[in-house]
């Protein structure tokens, strides 16, 4: 967050600065204002969004999700991959371990595949701040034309890469091994 | 913008009411934790704003129409499709730039491949995606989904194109 902040801070000192040069500081107050501007417009949208989010976050059950996933397979699992992708609450840094222990459970890689591509497109938590700022057509649209992508990312990886599953189950052990390395 | 309001809040407590009828304090605990994340999101937004607004006067308006605009042909569906990546930041800094592009004139098609693109191929993800999912699922799947942005970018624009997006 802290990293995240100062880059954007950087970027805000060289826009105003690019700003300053095209117009003076009169150019560089209108674009702070039309920010200004932007946000008071979009906080009551926002304050929903993140109410959403929370509840979203809080309602799903991640164990459930598991649970279904790790028993399927084929077009089933492709399916429930996608859909449960979106599902999926949180962070990269939540979501991905949660992925990552169904190598070498026996889940296909081509289900994981959807898992992962489901969760960058399908995101149900991230939806309501897709809607706030791009508006609900832009968001209805970009949701309806990625919709079946997650599904597509499984069947290419079915075709053309039959033998991840077991490359995931050999990175899982490792993974594992040195995690108890780490432990003892 | 009401009506987005409006939606966002009618889903937000249909959720309280489900959380409500648990009994186990849902309803509470998701306010709280989408209160905290607020709070923790909001100089990044604040930023994100000011970015968005000063993006609209430092850019020209002429410079983003003529790479991003529909006048610009498959070339802003290609810049858009590509250039994800670069936003290693989260939702709430992307979302309010993506914005003042559609402001200043990116085409629908444009947009969807942008937004696409950073959904998928984001540098913010890539640590975590090589050291918790490994270097050899990272690869599959940067080329699985390396032509999904313009795919959906060249969708959007060829299905939606007369949309009015704003």
């Amino acid at each position: 967050m802290k990293k995240t902040i100062i880059v954007m801070s950087a970027a805000v000192v060289v826009l105003s600065m690019l700003a300053y040069l095209q117009g003076g500081t009169a150019l560089v107050g209108a674009g702070f204002l039309i920010g200004v501007r932007m946000m008071w417009s979009v906080l009551p949208m926002l304050v929903a969004a993140f109410a959403l989010n929370g509840l979203v976050q809080v309602l799903v059950n991640r164990d459930k999700i598991t649970t279904i996933l790790g028993k399927s397979a084929g077009v089933k699992g492709m399916l429930l991959g996608s859909l449960g992708g979106g599902l999926l609450p949180g962070g990269p840094y939540v979501v991905y371990p949660l992925i990552s222990s169904f190598m070498g459970t026996g889940a296909d890689a081509a289900t994981i595949m959807a898992l992962v591509v489901g969760k960058s497109l399908l995101d149900l938590a991230r939806l309501p701040q897709e809607a706030a700022f791009l508006g609900t057509k832009v968001m209805a649209i970009r949701y309806g034309i990625t919709f079946t992508f997650p599904l597509l990312a499984a069947i290419l990886t079915k075709i053309f890469f039959p033998k991840l599953t077991e490359e995931l189950a050999t990175f899982r052990k490792q993974l594992e091994k040195q995690e108890e390395a780490a432990k003892e | 913008m009401k009506s987005q309001t409006m939606l966002l809040g009618s889903l937000a407590l249909l959720l309280f009411i489900i959380g409500l009828r648990r009994k186990d304090g849902s309803h509470k605990k998701g306010l709280q934790l989408g209160a905290k994340v607020f709070y923790s999101y909001l100089p990044v937004l604040v930023l994100a704003f000011f970015l968005a607004g000063l993006l609209q006067v430092a850019l020209p308006t002429t410079l983003v129409r003529n790479w991003l605009g529909a006048e610009s042909g498959w070339r802003g569906i290609f810049v858009g499709a590509f250039s994800g990546w670069l936003f290693a930041t989260g939702p709430y800094a992307v979302f309010p730039i993506i914005a003042s592009m559609m402001h200043s004139g990116a085409s629908i098609g444009t947009v969807i491949a942008l937004s696409t693109s950073w959904a998928l191929l984001s540098l913010s993800k890539l640590p975590y995606e090589l050291a918790i999912l490994g270097p050899r699922f990272t690869l599959t799947l940067k080329i699985v989904t390396f032509l999904m942005p313009l795919l959906a970018g060249f969708l959007a624009q060829v299905l939606f194109g007369s949309v009015v997006i704003i």
